[in-house]
């Protein structure tokens, strides 16, 4: 047997995969995969001598798989988890850092993240021990902690934010497959006391590298311009906190993100550098080997840890033992290995994204390349050529590389991120050569930098990577605008996963057979149908459906009709911090994932933060038909800003522009009119949020809904007028169920209304006005507050509509 | 490159299948937007400002017979003390049935009486 060592390791992966699907699919699914799983194997193992020795040495590996993934979450007595609830409590607690902590966030939400390895909790009056890692956010911090303090430290603990929206990101989760089981949210007010430092050899040249990294940080935003500092910080330091929505958005759309994050590429790289070095000074070959493992290990460190920078490390290092050892370096068995070591000590890692994307662009290069290489009929160069026709090979083989590594990431990629790149095939063969260039000087750069009497070297160096880096953006974002450059997709399923997977595996055997480039040919039609039919296969629901989504204090709600209209009412917050967009974040990811790519109307209730602040993103990123607000904005501030920048958008993308007052009424849905019961020219209040745009959204089946957005009592008042008119199935509170001012007004409208269901944007039930509270419970109205319960999802049946909550609460 | 006949016939069905495919999802695509119309006045108004102040004050007034005593001394006119002494009346003789009723606490005269009548309610 070629690889024997791949027969244990695979059964352990599908163990691993069996336990995880049975735990959150189902145990029918877990069943399936695993018979799958089996019966590929016993076909596998058919062709091979001593079927029953490997069979069962199979068998008792994915047992262990099994076995080892559920001990990993089995509580541990007193782990830290027990002591957490989804509700934020006040906790002290006593631990060692374990990481370097990294700054992340701007203006109030700047903060210090780092993960801490817990001993001792004290919550309440229980003081006990405990165990395990939290990811601590410091807010303020009067001290910087450094790896390997230990601290006492106070703040709020809770779980980490899960899912709260269809197709949201499930922070959760992720946190939980890196091992951390909590958030601690604490500030420089919160307690805080260094008792101690952890000692240690290896924390020693951890802190080292840690200063190595602020001194080199120094340096290049010395000497860089702002944009290009940006780009080097991130792609040597592994320090990402400088670059702007717009840079990553290109980066995505063009498939480059693996260029931006410190990578396989980069230590990949970072290795050839380090060994072109010491070939240059006639370095023993085998001293050679070791001196560069310890190189990427470092620069491993060096550029934060990241899980997929020590991946990718572990990989080279297992190549270069192997090398080292005299034995044939088999990629394979190094991959099969370091993937082994990964899944044994954090068998939750394997279904976090940057694990399957670093293996599968690996498994690409190695599989598919000698596919497209055959299919480009391309053979290897040869000695005395012409220096062009070499420059042609070269440049057939990169684009044959790029090629196959986009068609082997190409599910995987739509999974997680939603979309499909053709265009990186392009972009990949003027990225990487930027790469390598930017790693090399920007090394010099820092070295030349840090000693005072090479600066005009540095001076020079830099000015050369303000040059290269910023055309290299520029030209991405070129790219971008390229028709069918990026297509954006919803998520594929497991199944359709794992069939093209199969579908590649069968045609990569085949061709090894029979060598036809037929086979090559139909398979890919064939996987183009499997994505382009899934993306036709969308419909629209059966019934009108309207999701209020959880975005915190902020308003976002969506119409979906049974004609594939689609309406969009205020964009939530955002625009201000990346990551934090709820255009980019959950209304966009929500979108795609339904195969909606045009919205038909998006109405702007006022001009407040928290309900324009991700419109930017959506008004940019899908094509919209008409905009529909009040024609109000605050005379100051940056929310006229963010006002601005969506005029001007709506005026760049010729999106029709209707504004409404008091009376008119929003007709041309075949499935919906909609009355604007607010504003009133003639009104003159002061408050923007009385003059909001508030809707009562009528459907052909008689069923009613009314949105209040943030008007209050004073508007309540006037519409106070329309008398039976008010009244509807449900009710989104006006002003996230906050202060309203004058409360009779509020209780004769809610008297009026008799409204059965509200639906309240807020964190909570803590948050809201205690009298509104009183009045809600006296009307005996059914109160859904989105950050309790999730997003809040309605849809029209028969007998009126029927409420869902996306989360099912626990106590 | 030479194909079988069987190889043909796949790639045949597999290319069709795939424009029909993307002619679904260019139709999507393509689909016109719903043509936006507003209509103007298209909502009654069904009372006035007037009607509604009144209703409002209507309910501002407070129940004088389960209010609290801190409540009552919102009332214009009516201080700690009065208010207490309303208050104690109730409990000693039962609720106010009319407005002659208030009469009855000692501190409340016809002119008192004039004063608040307007924001109690019995």
């Amino acid at each position: 047997m070629k690889r024997p060592l791949l027969v244990p390791i695979a059964g352990f992966l599908i163990g691993i995969i069996a336990a995880e699907s049975s735990g959150s699919l189902g145990l029918m699914e877990g069943i399936w995969i695993t018979i799958l799983g089996a019966a590929a194997f016993l076909i596998f193992l058919f062709i091979r001598k001593n079927k029953t020795f490997y069979f069962f040495l199979c068998l008792l590996f994915f047992l262990l798989g099994v076995f080892r993934y559920s001990s990993s979450f089995t509580l541990e007595e007193n782990g830290i988890s027990n002591f957490v609830t989804e509700a934020q409590k006040e906790a002290l607690l006593f631990g060692t850092v374990a990481k370097e902590p990294e700054r992340k966030g701007i203006s109030y939400l700047s903060r210090l993240v780092f993960p801490l390895e817990v001993e001792r909790v004290l919550m309440g009056d229980r003081e006990e021990p405990t165990g395990g890692l939290i990811q601590v956010n410091l807010y303020k911090p009067q001290e910087e902690p450094r790896i390997g303090d230990r601290l006492i430290i106070g703040g709020k603990l809770s779980l980490a934010e899960g899912s709260n929206n269809p197709a949201g990101f499930d922070y959760r989760k992720y946190l939980r497959r890196k091992g951390i089981n909590a958030v601690l949210s604490s500030s420089g007010k919160d307690y805080y006391l260094k008792v101690g430092e952890k000692k240690g050899g290896a924390l020693r040249i951890r802190r080292f590298l840690s200063v190595l990294r602020n001194n080199s940080d120094q340096a290049i935003k010395k000497y860089l311009s702002p944009g290009a500092s940006a780009f080097t910080r991130s792609v040597i330091l592994g320090l990402r906190s400088d670059i702007s929505d717009e840079v990553n958005d290109t980066f995505v759309k063009t498939g480059t993100m693996h260029i931006l994050a410190v990578s396989g590429l980069h230590i990949g790289l970072v290795a050839l550098i380090i060994m072109g070095v010491l070939r240059f000074v006639r370095c023993p070959r085998s001293f050679g080997h070791f001196l560069v493992i310890i190189g990427i290990f470092a620069f491993s460190i060096f550029t934060g840890s990241r899980p997929s920078s020590m991946r990718a490390a572990i990989m080279g290092a297992f190549l270069l033992i192997s090398m080292l050892l005299g034995r044939k370096s088999d990629i394979v068995s190094a991959l099969s290995l370091s993937a082994f070591l990964i899944m044994f000590f954090y068998p939750a890692q394997i279904f976090d994204g940057g694990f399957v994307l670093s293996y599968m662009a690996v498994l690409s290069i190695i599989y598919i390349v000698p596919l497209t290489d055959t299919f480009f009929g391309l053979k290897p160069p040869v000695f005395g050529e012409r220096k062009t026709l070499r420059a042609k090979k070269y440049l057939a083989k990169s684009i044959s590389l790029s090629l196959a590594v986009w068609i082997g990431m190409m599910p995987v990629i739509a999974s997680y991120f939603r979309i499909v790149t053709p265009s990186v095939v392009l972009s990949n063969l003027l990225a990487v050569p930027v790469l390598f260039i930017v790693v090399i000087l920007g090394f010099c750069l820092i070295v030349t930098g840090s000693v005072g009497f090479l600066a005009p070297l540095a001076g020079f160096i830099a000015d050369i990577l303000d040059l290269v880096i910023p055309f290299f953006i520029k030209a991405m974002q070129l790219v971008t605008k390229i028709p069918f450059s990026h297509i954006r997709v919803s998520a594929p399923s497991v199944g359709l996963v794992v069939f093209f997977y199969v579908v590649l595996i069968i045609s990569f055997l085949y061709f090894h057979k029979n060598n036809k480039k037929s086979v090559l040919l139909i398979s890919a039609l064939f996987v183009f149908n499997l994505f382009v039919w899934n993306e036709a296969a969308h419909r629209p629901p059966d019934s009108t459906r309207i999701t209020f989504f959880d975005t915190g204090k902020a308003d976002a709600s969506l119409m979906e009709f049974p004609d594939g209209s689609v309406m969009l009412i205020d964009g939530a917050s955002g625009g201000m911090v990346k990551g934090m967009d709820a255009g980019y974040c959950i209304l966009a990811p929500y979108l795609w994932q339904k195969g909606i790519r045009r919205i038909d109307c998006v109405l702007l209730t006022h001009a407040h933060e928290d309900h324009i602040g991700g419109l930017a993103y959506i008004l940019k990123n899908f094509d919209v038909g008409t905009f529909i607000d009040g024609g109000e904005v605050e005379e100051d501030g940056f929310e006229k800003r963010l006002y601005k920048e969506i005029q001007r958008c709506v005026k760049k993308r010729n999106i029709r522009y209707v504004r409404v007052k008091r009376g008119d009424v929003i007709k041309g849905f075949p499935h919906m009119d909609l009355f604007v019961l607010n504003p009133d020219n003639k009104s003159g209040f002061k408050d923007l949020n009385n003059r909001s745009v508030v809707l009562k959204a009528v459907t052909k089946g008689g069923n009613s809904l009314l949105f209040c957005a943030d008007a209050e009592a004073e508007a309540i008042k006037e519409m106070l007028k329309f008398g039976s008119f008010l009244q509807a199935d449900i009710l989104k509170a006006p002003h996230h169920g906050a202060g309203l001012g004058d409360m009779y007004v509020i209780e004769e409208f809610l008297s009026q209304g008799k409204y059965p269901f509200c639906v309240v944007t807020n964190y909570d039930a803590l948050h809201l006005n205690k009298e509104l509270v009183k009045i809600f419970d006296r009307e005996k109205a059914d109160m859904y507050v989105t950050g309790e319960k999730g997003a809040i999802i309605a849809q029209e049946e028969d007998d009126g509509f029927k409420i869902f909550s996306y989360k099912k609460t626990k106590s | 490159m030479r194909f079988t006949i069987q190889e043909k016939i796949a790639l045949i069905i597999l290319a069709i299948l795939l424009c029909i495919g993307s002619a679904v999802l260019y139709s999507k695509e393509a689909r016109p937007y719903c043509r936006i119309i507003i209509e103007e006045n298209g909502i009654r108004e069904e009372f006035t400002l007037k009607e509604i102040e009144a209703r409002l004050k209507e309910r501002r007034k407070i129940d004088i017979n389960t209010a609290a005593c801190k409540e009552i001394t919102a009332i214009d006119g009516i201080g700690e003390v009065l208010a207490g002494r309303i208050v104690r009346y109730r409990d000693t003789h039962g609720a106010f049935y009319s407005e002659k009723d208030l009469l009855k606490v000692e501190g409340i005269g016809q002119k008192k009486f004039e004063k608040i009548r307007e924001y109690v309610r019995f």
